[in-house]
């Protein structure tokens, strides 16, 4: 019993890192019903600047905000360059593109910082408590607590504002939206920047949480985030916190009484079986594919 | 040519489609006799195109569909191929990155007994079968005159509409099917090209002879090639008879009336 | 034209039959390495280039036909010929398994699940004792004096030269055959190829075993090359080189892919100022051709799938 609930807590915690990645593909989804194949090393490369910064000596809140710059601007300009030409052209083609982009951040990450994993200082609380045998780190709670903050936010910009009003326009009917003067552009530029955001948010919790950076984080993260994606519903913003806490749970569960060798099986096992039992997801609905 | 009896009998027993809350199709039935040439006429979405979806097995339905006495039931759309249906689409759709005589050999694909190894290794016996089925193909080409014999080679996307109508055509008639689906095949083509189609119909028949379905939108071509017509109006068949009586109905020509 | 063509193509064959006797052992070692890649490209292009489907998983099937001949080898005495064949089929078998359980999963999904087997036969070597676990297999040898018993680097040119124009020759008689014409329906139109009785699950993962044979017989050779197989060599990294290869030789060509194998192996080789950058470069290539020419690369891929 101690085992499981001691499972359940790690595994939330590390599900909570995969949300709010898996945020980042669910708008991209939803919006141009495509897969953004580079979010995950975006979010890898603007960690680094982060760690970058730090070992600059810049005060870490500093390193985070630079970080979040870079992100947001990386993120946009990566729009730009590498999808945005490709919008209209056959699904195949921006999914191919945005290989080429994880290719070059991975390259350059491994250019400027090394293929060796580096240690992530951190000003972040590092104690941990015992409750009836039950371990708890202190990061754990900060994870748990950041990511249900930005929940409620994305609930309340979703819903409640006019950006949202106008993103959920575009996801519904892009031409139209386009037609009563929502310019369509711009919008998907922010959701590049906030998908961004939330990334290095997620990044610097994973660095935190594990003490560790490194290059193939991204091309995990990738993966780790579009299961999650997957689990939650493809396209649905709720349906990745949902989904990011049960690939958690899945992969501590299978490391605590399977093996810990085979997580990355875990992972592709459940996806494969999800996407052929339900290829909308676990808990989505029908998303109107878009070609 | 087919020494055999004549098959391809369809019987269509009260099939429905559904799309959502919308009835495409509402029990209707229908019947063509082997060798012959059965119109379905009826205005835009009346259910015509949903009714050759629905035979091929693109579109599922109740009801059921026989083929010379076998239910295609759940059968996919490629065993339904296999069992001798071929189509034409309304909007053609041809290989565009094939030539014209790659688009008809492929037509033949479920006639060609050669297998994998044999086909990759060109054995003598897959080369006498490529050139028999070719040769089939220059002659249904050349019922088409000069229009595809000489293009052969070119590329489908550099064809004209007419000419890729007639690919289209021929590559369904390549298939050597017991019954063959014309969706509108006259649609886009000019009075002149649309006389010479209805004459050349008969004549690709008589090289391969199947039963035909043709959808059409144009009243004359049916007159001239049709023994029996069905008429469709919103999912429903509302009469069916020998061409010039059913024109002379007036639900048709309330049906065609009200929406024009 | 066509004789220009002829002359070519054989002045090309005489330099590369004749290169063990020219170049430096160097320059042998990177042309090996070059021709170990053509068939896995070439099998890559089959998948994605005409048939269409988006897979990156190309390193776990060369990887099964690596293990395949380091396993038999360490256990029995086996020789070479057997061994090829033996990798061919593993991984033929695994290539088919593949396809046929991820036929119903899209395009783009695919992709991703695809990726996944790159670390599900990571997982599953890295936790196995015949496999050697994280270290591997070692002194893989074949036995003295058997027949294709290569030892020297002019044998394990020709040896992977043979292999090469073996999975050549194959892809082109395949493309050129009726199959060819049906990959390409099933890859443009689908549903029109249903129409046609062009069955979609048994031509896609024959295509995959068929690509999935080509890998197993580079991952034999590779095994005797190296004289040991490891993880470290089948990583996805590997899958992404190989994509890699077909996109910027131009998906669907066999003559492309041959070049792209080439110009990723040999070029970062010999250019060693910028073999740290290859994969980086190879990524702006890639972002460039889409840009720019996403039809033209991409030939007829005109249905969104």
């Amino acid at each position: 019993m101690i085992t499981f609930v001691q499972q359940v807590i790690n595994g939330a915690a590390a599900g909570s890192v995969y949300a709010l990645l898996a945020v980042g593909y669910n708008m991209v989804y939803g919006l141009l019903g495509f897969i953004n194949f580079a979010h995950g090393d975006l979010y890898m490369f603007s960690t680094f600047i982060v760690l970058a910064m730090v070992t600059l000596h810049v005060p870490f809140w500093g390193a985070v905000a630079v970080g979040m710059v870079a992100a947001c601007f990386l993120g946009m300009s990566v729009e730009r360059i590498a999808y945005r030409p490709l919008r209209t052209a056959n699904r195949i083609a921006p999914t191919v593109s945005a290989v080429g982009v994880a290719l070059v951040l991975e390259n350059a990450a491994q250019v400027i910082w090394g293929p060796a994993t580096r240690p992530f200082p951190t000003p972040l609380p590092q104690g941990l408590f015992r409750v009836d045998g039950v371990v708890i780190t202190a990061m754990q709670i900060v994870i748990l607590l950041t990511a249900a903050a930005i929940a409620v936010a994305l609930r309340v910009g979703v819903y409640h504002t006019s950006w949202g009003r106008k993103l959920r326009a575009i996801r519904d009917d892009l031409p139209t939206a386009e037609l009563v003067g929502i310019s369509v552009n711009r919008l998907v530029s922010s959701v590049y920047a906030v998908g961004a955001a939330l990334g290095l948010i997620s990044g610097v919790l994973f660095a935190a949480y594990y003490n560790s950076v490194y290059v193939t984080m991204g091309l995990t993260g990738t993966l780790n985030a579009f299961t999650a994606a997957v689990l939650g519903g493809i396209g649905s913003i709720g349906g990745s916190f949902a989904g990011g806490l049960a690939l958690g749970l899945l992969q501590s569960l299978g490391a605590g009484y399977i093996s810990s060798g085979y997580q990355n099986t875990i992972t592709f096992v459940v996806l494969i079986v999800v996407l052929l039992l339900r290829p909308n997801g676990m808990f989505g609905k029908l998303t109107a594919a878009r070609a | 040519m087919a020494t055999e009896t004549l098959g391809g009998r369809l019987v269509v027993q009260n099939i429905c489609v559904n799309y959502g809350a919308f009835r495409a199709l509402d029990g209707v039935s229908i019947e063509v006799a082997p060798g012959s040439i059965t119109g379905v006429i009826g205005p835009n979405g009346s259910g015509k195109t949903t009714l050759i979806n629905a035979i091929t097995g693109i579109q599922a339905a109740s009801g059921t569909i026989r083929l010379d006495g076998q239910v295609l039931g759940r059968r996919s759309v490629p065993r339904r191929a296999e069992l001798g249906l071929a189509r034409t689409f309304q909007a053609i759709r041809l290989f565009q990155s094939m030539s014209i005589l790659d688009n008809i050999m492929l037509g033949a694909h479920r006639l060609m007994r050669a297998g994998l190894f044999e086909s990759v290794l060109r054995t003598p016996r897959s080369r006498r079968e490529i050139a028999r089925r070719r040769a089939r193909a220059e002659v249904l080409m050349s019922v088409f005159g000069p229009r595809l014999l000489p293009r052969m080679h070119q590329l489908a996307v550099n064809l004209s509409y007419a000419n890729r109508r007639r690919v289209e055509i021929c590559r369904a008639f390549m298939a050597e099917p017991l019954l063959l689906l014309l969706d509108e095949p006259m649609a886009g083509m000019n009075p002149f090209e649309t006389q010479e189609l209805s004459e050349q119909l008969p004549e690709l028949q008589k090289l391969v002879p199947t039963s035909i379905l043709l959808v059409e939108h144009k009243m004359d071509v049916i007159n001239a090639l049709c023994s029996h017509v069905y008429v469709l109006d919103h999912g429903v068949c509302i009469i069916e008879g020998d061409p010039r009586t059913v024109q002379s109905d007036p639900a048709v020509v309330e049906a065609y009336l009200g929406v024009e | 034209m066509i004789i220009a063509g002829w002359v070519v193509m054989i002045v090309g064959a005489v330099v590369v039959l004749l290169l063990p006797q020219v170049s430096s052992p160097y320059v042998l070692f990177v042309a090996t390495e070059v021709l170990l890649y053509v068939p896995l490209a070439i099998g890559q292009n089959l998948i994605t280039g005409n048939t269409g489907v988006l897979s990156m998983g190309h390193a776990a099937l060369y990887g099964v036909g690596a293990y395949t001949t380091g396993v038999l080898v360490s256990h029995i005495a086996i020789g070479v010929p057997l061994t090829l064949l033996a990798s061919a089929g593993a991984a033929a078998l695994v290539g088919l398994g593949v396809s046929l359980t991820t036929q119903r999963i899209r395009g783009d999904y695919l992709f991703i699940v695809t990726i996944g087997l790159n670390f599900i036969f990571l997982d599953v070597v890295n936790n196995s004792t015949w496999s050697g676990a994280a270290t591997g297999l070692f002194a893989i040898a074949p036995p003295a004096g058997g027949l294709l018993a290569v030892t020297t680097p002019a044998r394990f040119f020709y040896l992977s030269l043979g292999v090469a124009a073996l999975c050549v020759l194959i892809s082109l008689a395949i493309l050129r055959s009726r199959f060819g014409r049906a990959m390409e329906a099933v890859r443009d139109d689908p549903l029109v190829a249903a129409t046609m009785g062009l069955k979609e699950v048994p031509i896609k993962a024959g295509i995959f075993g068929v690509a999935g044979a080509m890998a197993g017989l580079s991952g034999c050779v590779l095994a005797y090359f190296l004289g040991s197989v490891g993880p470290q060599d089948f990583n996805s990294n590997i899958s992404l080189l190989i994509f890699e290869m077909v996109i910027i030789g131009g998906l669907g060509s066999v003559s492309g892919s041959v070049l792209g194998a080439i110009v990723l192996i040999a070029v970062p080789e010999f250019l060693r100022s910028v073999q740290e950058y290859s994969l980086g470069i190879g990524g702006v290539l890639i972002v460039v051709m889409m840009v720019l020419r996403p039809e033209g690369v991409l030939g007829s891929w005109r249905t969104a799938r």
